[in-house]
């Protein structure tokens, strides 16, 4: 026999191999397969009827079930026997796991054909080249010796030693395994093909076998030296793909062939699992073993229908195919005697048992005797499940399978089963009960200091006879089994069967002793199915919905939305429609806006008095999770309607404001205002007020912005943003983490989380002396050179109410004046000497009561009584509007704010007498509405131009902050240098706070450039270094945020909205500006932000007051008249904080100025300039300066001379239908549209870049210029 | 077991209540912080009987927080295993029922109630004896042994039995009524 590996150095094995495979080849010449061995078997003993009787049962047994599949086979086998032949004979070389019902049909075959079969067999191959017949795979060699080596060659299992078997191994000399691809399903096939194609072609076809593998769909293997064979060979078959030949690695090649140890170890009493048939996956239990015929017979339940064998022992003929499996059901004897089905009472010889004989099915006490073929059970690792193991139990039989099953079990168990220090307890044997712990643990046996005394100190047991031990009151896991992942304590033990207590459901769970661990983990076991998490909130096929509570095996059970009474389902994971992820409000009894995790209280239903935090909103259903409630995993489900938010109004209060009257009518009341009585009525003409009193309530206002009353966390962390940059743009999501400047997003939309840089750092600035109330809100901008944190940007919900308020962004006017009030409350905290702001309130604002307006008003505490007046006082003086000529004066002493009665004020810096606005000023009463417009503009539009003279109105102080003055925010921009911990954060969400949106958005805005969005020409020079990352007293990192803009907003009530991140400044340095270009680039922000301000302002001076106070002076001048700016920052002392992170500034705003109105020119725009004396001439401007004035390029398209022009000579042409525009104002100030249409004095404009139409009024239109 | 112990804690006071009334701050605040959790080692703080110690403060760069290193006497309740306790059931349901002991939750499953005690839904979970006799539901006393302990960060889980002895009912607030 040529032999491949005649280079090889293993000579002496190679005779042996040869023996061995001329052995098998004999084997398989004579009987083709594993299909052969059973054939010849058959042959030598046709006396067996039982076992004939057996197979036919089988076969019948598959005709039965008859399937397509084996049907088809069957017949393509029976056509193409040739083919089918060879096929055995590859399989038989490769697979050793053959199923059964192959088995059965070869048999088939051969019955049908045996002769010939054999024959062409002989006859073919000597055909076979000797390369692909002698695919000596050291694999195959083993296999065989291991099957034969039981049977009649017991002698190989001495012989082959480990060193001989390692020679076996593949080496790289070998040809190699190549992975190919072929058609699914076509695997044997092509595996044929190639055989066929060797057998035509002879030794020109270089590759050695081919092997197709039964649990390797889409591949085959192929033998062959070269890659260059392996694509000959396959050049011009169909099925197979030979564009990829994969190597395997020499490593795996043993892997390729190797199949699962053959060594069963079956004896009486073992569980075992059916391969095939109606009885696959069923659990079997051994009665009886026969070696030598390989067949084993074993106790089954029975799956019978016996409607269909009373037909067919009748003779009927079963006519329809039964698609599904009868359920196993224990044999009843009488039931089957009377449908009159022939039952018979045999002895069995060889046992002396008596079995009931069915249609030739053996039965007993309802199982079915069956005697099957070894292959046709596995036996490895059968883990009986609870359940199965309690059917098992026949109703006579009481539970004496249990030590029989332990026996199993024990054999299934894995290594390193038992662990140093297991408590364990011997099951079988002399020493049974004795229970000991594991000292040492060798392959079978372990070593045991066994708990009694007198005995040896270590005894070495079998490992099948030790069992683990547990107590009651043990806490441990579940690491394999159904409930792999549980944890628990032991309640009861029963014999092998532990009892447990879960740690998450409080349920009860019987696992075996076997399968757990002791552990002090808790966890909850398996929580995810595919895509569906526990806790998830779910549509269900029939559009109902419901929270996931529990996740078992292969459904969920989940509780639905029906508030009535708790409903639970169990539903597959494919009636489950989606997730809803969807994040709706709703209103509880008292109209409170309920969002998810605000605690809330149920008080009507059945779970009435239960009080937890909202899990999942959806169509006005809450899902409130109590811990305390044990049922549905603490899960609650109620109608939003019934419940009452924690911290929220009371019945008729209305928190969330549809009306801001009945909400600043509360904050009015508190009495400790004691100024209240001399509070204006709300809306009238502010007059004669005097700060301090005004602040507490305003600030309340402010602070109370609502919220939240229970959410508790401080955090960026799961503010909702929309991500404005890069492959996410456009998504929303929450944020998860914040690390430094990188932001970990999860996305709303996808089941992801992405990490994000962020460019903005929102802070807060509060105002620690009012009782922890959010006072104003400032921004920092970081850094907009590095990336950092700049693809983040808030979601605003660009603040719909901007939108439709247009008007506003006519009038400006109103807004103002009211903008000027709210600043003096503030100051006030600042100055309080007693300054400490933190009180114990303070430190948890979220969460304290004072926090929420609408909760009563703790009384004022002494340091805010005393210090106030005095530091009002002591504030700084305020110079309303100083005259040009001395523009950098420091402020005059003198009028303090307190003082300053409105009047005043307006005499004082405002040129213009109160314009018409003022007088409307009470009108507007939407507080929501305006302050948009004021924020908004971008740097260049705010110009100078036009010297507003709104006289500021302090004088309304808090009570104003009813009147419609609360629209209007104030943005302050400073430069300085600082450091600022961030990472704390507070967890605010914009959702409803319609103000911030502003804020936002004006970031946003002005830096929109950046942002890739808007179009704005401003850039500013922010420089942050990302140093000193250093731990402070655990707030989070510090940034050294250097020569850095920033800005803050200060307003009225609600505009000081809560949101951000709340940045800790612990030292901040102040440079002054220059008048020169710093200058200008820093205010016109300013007079952008404020629209009111007009004109270049300087920072004439800064100084840092103390270590936690900077003062700064800034004039201001434009428009013929100079102001003097006199902010002052303070921040906080340094350490104080408020809840750990909030550190504010206090920062006052001591100046007014006059006001603007706009328009506020943008380039780009065509727009008529008037020069006094002069005709009116059209121009496009093309620049914005940053005192206001603008560079007019003149003519239509903006190709003739270039001009200055002062914003009061220019007036922007007003656009007619279907003109190109470009928003002058408003939410969408920058954009360019159409204009579609015209109704009266609003503007039905198509925006270019959203292709939304919007309505907007006229006066903030302008045409566009024809792009030159 | 209820047990009078003296532990340390480091206390960080905010400047603001610097001043003549510093050390009743302290104390205050530590009964704030301190009364009321639970640690795993020594259960839970129960009260604090008195302040043996307040070390020198120190005072933390930038925040001004002043850390003092206090030591304090304390009664502290932790239970054992197989420790015998008096428990007000709290909840009843199938699977057994829970019990309070002060702070401690203590859970008696079905399997450690005597096999003769029944569960008997209805508006009034409870488990009666077959003649009735002994009813344990909510507002019931009851003696029970633990068996079992579970520590968290912030709560002690125990299961408890009353399949023994001596154990059991020891006041129905049916009865009484």
């Amino acid at each position: 026999m040529p032999r491949r590996r005649d280079d090889d150095d293993l000579e002496p094995e190679d005779v042996e191999e040869d023996e061995d495979q001329l052995d098998d080849e004999e084997d398989e010449d004579y009987g083709g397969s594993r299909g052969g061995s059973s054939r010849k078997r058959r042959r030598s003993d046709f006396i067996d009827d039982a076992a004939e009787e057996d197979d036919e049962e089988e076969e019948e047994d598959e005709d039965f079930e008859d399937n397509p599949r084996s049907t088809s086979q069957k017949q393509r086998r029976r056509s193409g026997s040739q083919f089918f032949e060879l096929e055995a004979a590859v399989d038989s070389d490769d697979e050793e796991e053959e199923e059964e019902g192959e088995d059965d049909f070869i048999v088939d075959g051969g019955a049908e054909i045996p002769d010939e079969d054999d024959g062409r067999r002989m006859h073919r191959r000597p055909l076979l080249p000797r390369e692909d017949d002698q695919e000596d795979f050291e694999a195959l060699e083993r296999r065989i010796q291991a099957r034969y080596a039981k049977s009649s060659h017991a002698e190989y299992d001495e012989e082959t030693t480990d060193v001989e078997q390692q020679a076996l191994l593949p080496s790289i000399k070998d040809p190699k395994l190549w992975m190919v691809k072929c058609a699914i399903g076509r695997e044997r096939e092509a595996a044929i093909c190639l055989m066929q194609k060797c057998i035509d072609k002879g030794p020109e076809l270089q590759i050695r076998s081919a092997i197709a593998l039964d649990h390797l769909k889409n591949y085959i293997y192929v033998e062959a030296d070269k890659e260059a064979h392996v694509k000959e060979a396959c050049k011009g078959l169909r099925n197979i793909y030979s564009m990829k030949v994969m190597l395997v690695p020499i490593k795996e090649m043993t892997d390729v062939l190797s199949v699962e140890s053959k060594a069963i170890d079956l004896s009486r009493d073992t569980w075992v699992r059916m391969k095939i048939g109606t009885y696959k996956g069923d659990l079997a239990k051994v009665v009886d073993v026969d070696n030598v015929r390989q067949r084993v017979t074993v106790k089954l339940i029975p799956r019978i229908d016996l409607q269909a064998l009373a037909n067919k022992l009748d003779g009927r003929e079963a006519v329809k195919k039964k698609a599904f499996v009868p359920v196993p059901r224990f044999m009843n004897i009488e039931e089957a005697r009377e449908m009159h089905i022939r039952v018979e009472r045999r002895r069995d010889p060889a046992t002396g048992d008596y079995f009931e004989n069915i249609g030739g099915m053996l039965f007993k006490d309802g199982f079915l005797y069956k005697t099957v073929s070894m292959k046709s059970i596995s036996s490895n690792n059968i883990q009986p499940t609870f359940d199965e193991l309690e059917k098992f139990r026949t109703p006579g039989e009481n539970g004496d399978g249990d030590i029989g099953s332990l026996t199993t079990l024990f054999a299934n168990r894995k290594k390193g089963h038992f662990m140093k220090g297991d408590a364990v307890i011997v099951v079988k044997g002399d020493l049974k009960n004795l229970m000991g712990w594991v000292e040492k643990v060798e392959e079978e046996n372990v070593h045991i200091r066994p708990k009694m005394k007198g005995l040896p100190n270590t005894l070495a047991v079998n490992e099948k006879d030790l069992c683990k031990y547990f107590k009651p009151g043990d806490h441990v896991k579940v690491v394999s089994g159904a409930q792999e992942g549980a944890t628990g304590m032991v309640v009861k033990v029963e014999g092998h069967v532990l009892i447990i207590v879960s740690d998450t459901t409080k349920e009860d769970i019987r696992v075996f002793g076997d399968n757990v661990v002791e552990s002090s983990e808790v966890t909850s076991g398996v929580t995810r199915i595919g895509d569906y998490e526990l806790h998830d909130l779910v549509l269900l096929d029939n559009m109902s919905f419901g929270v996931i509570i529990r996740v078992e095996s292969e459904a969920f059970q989940v509780l639905k939305g029906v508030p009535e009474r708790p409903e639970v389902v169990l539903v597959k994971l494919r009636e489950i429609k989606s997730k809803i992820e969807r994040k709706s409000n709703a209103q509880d009894q008292s109209k409170n806006t309920v969002s998810v995790k605000d605690v809330v209280r149920i008080l009507e239903g059945p779970c009435k008095g239960k009080l937890g935090p909202v899990e999942h909103i959806y169509r006005g259903i809450l899902f409130i999770c109590d811990r305390h409630h044990l049922e549905h995993a603490g899960y609650i489900c109620a109608k939003a309607q019934s419940c009452r938010v924690i911290g929220g109004s009371h019945p008729n209060g209305d928190r969330n404001g549809d009306s801001v009257a009945s909400r600043f009518a509360n904050l009015r009341a508190p009495p400790q205002i004691p100024q209240s009585p001399r509070r204006l009525p709300r809306g009238g003409p502010p007059v004669n007020r005097k700060v301090l009193p005004s602040t507490s309530p305003k600030i309340n206002v402010a602070g109370g912005g609502r919220h939240r009353g229970g959410r508790g966390h401080d955090s960026l962390v799961g503010v909702t943003i929309k991500i404005r940059l890069g492959p996410f743009k456009g998504y929303r999501g929450r944020v998860v983490d914040v690390n430094g400047q990188s932001v970990r997003v999860e996305l709303d939309s996808q089941m992801k989380i992405v990490t994000g840089k962020c460019s903005l750092v929102h802070s807060v600035c509060i105002n620690i002396a009012s009782s922890g109330y959010l006072v104003s809100v400032w921004t920092i901008i970081v850094d907009l050179h590095a990336v950092n944190r700049n693809q983040i940007s808030d979601t605003v919900a660009v603040a719909t109410p901007f939108r439709e308020a247009p008007r506003y962004g006519l009038g400006s006017e109103t807004p103002m004046h009211p903008s000027r009030t709210p600043l003096h409350p503030y100051m006030t905290p600042m100055r309080d000497p007693g300054a400490t702001p933190i009180h114990d309130g303070m430190r948890t604002p979220m969460r304290d009561r004072a926090w929420n307006p609408y909760a009563p008003m703790s009384p004022p505490r002494d340091n805010w009584e005393d210090g106030n007046p005095a530091s009002w006082g002591t504030s700084p003086q305020y110079q309303p509007g100083s005259p040009r000529s001395r523009p950098y004066e420091g402020p005059t002493p003198g009028s303090g704010w307190a003082n300053t009665p409105s009047g005043n004020y307006s005499e004082a810096g405002t040129p213009r007498e109160s314009s018409p606005s003022y007088a409307n000023a009470p009108s507007p009463y939407l507080p929501s509405t305006p302050g948009g417009q004021p924020m908004t503009p971008s740097s260049a539009s705010y110009l100078p131009g036009t010297p507003g003279g709104q006289p500021m109105t302090p004088g309304s102080g808090g009570l104003d902050v009813m009147s419609p003055t609360i629209e209007h925010l104030r943005v302050v921009w400073i430069r300085a240098s600082f450091i600022l911990e961030v990472g704390v954060t507070y967890k605010h969400l914009l959702e409803d706070m319609h103000w911030n949106p502003v804020l936002m958005r004006n970031v946003s805005d002005k830096f929109g450039e950046k942002m890739g969005e808007k179009k704005y020409s401003y850039a500013s020079p922010y420089k942050l270094s990302n140093t000193n990352k250093r731990d402070l007293d655990q707030l989070g990192e510090l940034l050294v945020v250097e020569n850095c803009m920033y800005y803050m907003t200060v307003g009225q009530g609600e505009c000081h909205g809560v949101f951000g991140v709340v940045g800790r400044i612990t030292s901040i340095h102040c440079r002054p500006f220059d008048r020169g270009e710093e200058a200008c680039q820093l205010f016109p922000i300013f007079s952008e932000c404020e629209r009111g301000c007009v004109g270049r302002c300087a920072i004439q001076n800064c100084k840092m007051v103390s270590s936690s106070e900077v003062e700064l002076k800034c004039v201001h001048y434009g428009n013929g008249m100079d102001l003097c700016y006199e902010f002052i920052f303070m921040s906080l002392l340094l350490g104080i904080r408020i809840h750990g992170d909030k550190l504010g500034v206090f920062w006052k705003f001591l100046a007014a100025s006059g006001d603007s109105e706009g328009p506020w020119f943008m380039p780009d725009i065509l727009v008529n300039v008037r020069k006094p004396g002069e005709d009116p001439v059209i121009g496009v401007v093309r620049e914005v300066l940053p005192n206001g004035t603008c560079r007019v390029a003149l003519g239509m398209s903006g190709d003739g001379e270039i001009v200055a022009a002062l914003p009061h000579e220019m007036e922007a042409v007003v656009p007619r239908k279907s003109d190109k525009i470009k928003i002058m104002g408003g939410a969408h100030r920058g954009s360019t549209g159409k204009l579609i249409g015209i109704d009266s004095s609003d503007g039905i404009v198509k925006v270019d870049d959203t292709l939304d139409v919007k309505i907007l009024d006229m006066a903030i239109l302008a045409k566009l210029a024809h792009p030159y | 077991m209820f047990f009078h112990i003296v532990l340390e804690r480091n206390m960080q006071l905010h400047p603001r209540h610097f001043g003549p009334h510093l050390r009743d701050k302290l104390v205050a605040k530590l009964m704030k912080d301190v009364e009321g959790t639970c640690s795993g080692r020594h259960g839970f703080v129960v009260a604090i009987t008195g302040v043996d110690n307040i070390g020198k403060g120190l005072i933390r760069d930038g925040t001004g927080f002043v850390t003092f290193p206090v030591k304090y006497q304390c009664v502290v309740f932790r239970p054992f295993k197989g420790e015998i306790l008096e428990a007000v059931v709290t909840m009843v349901n199938k699977m057994g029922f829970f019990a309070e002991a002060g702070p401690v939750q203590i859970f008696v499953s079905n399997h450690l109630i005597p096999d003769d005690m029944e569960f008997q839904s209805g508006d009034m979970p409870n488990y009666t004896t077959s003649d009735g006799s002994v009813k344990i539901q909510k507002d019931s006393e009851v003696r029970l042994k633990i068996i079992g302990t579970r520590v968290d960060a912030t709560e002690i889980f125990c299961i408890g039995t009353i399949k023994d002895d001596f154990l059991g009912v020891i006041n129905d607030p049916g009865a009484a009524s």
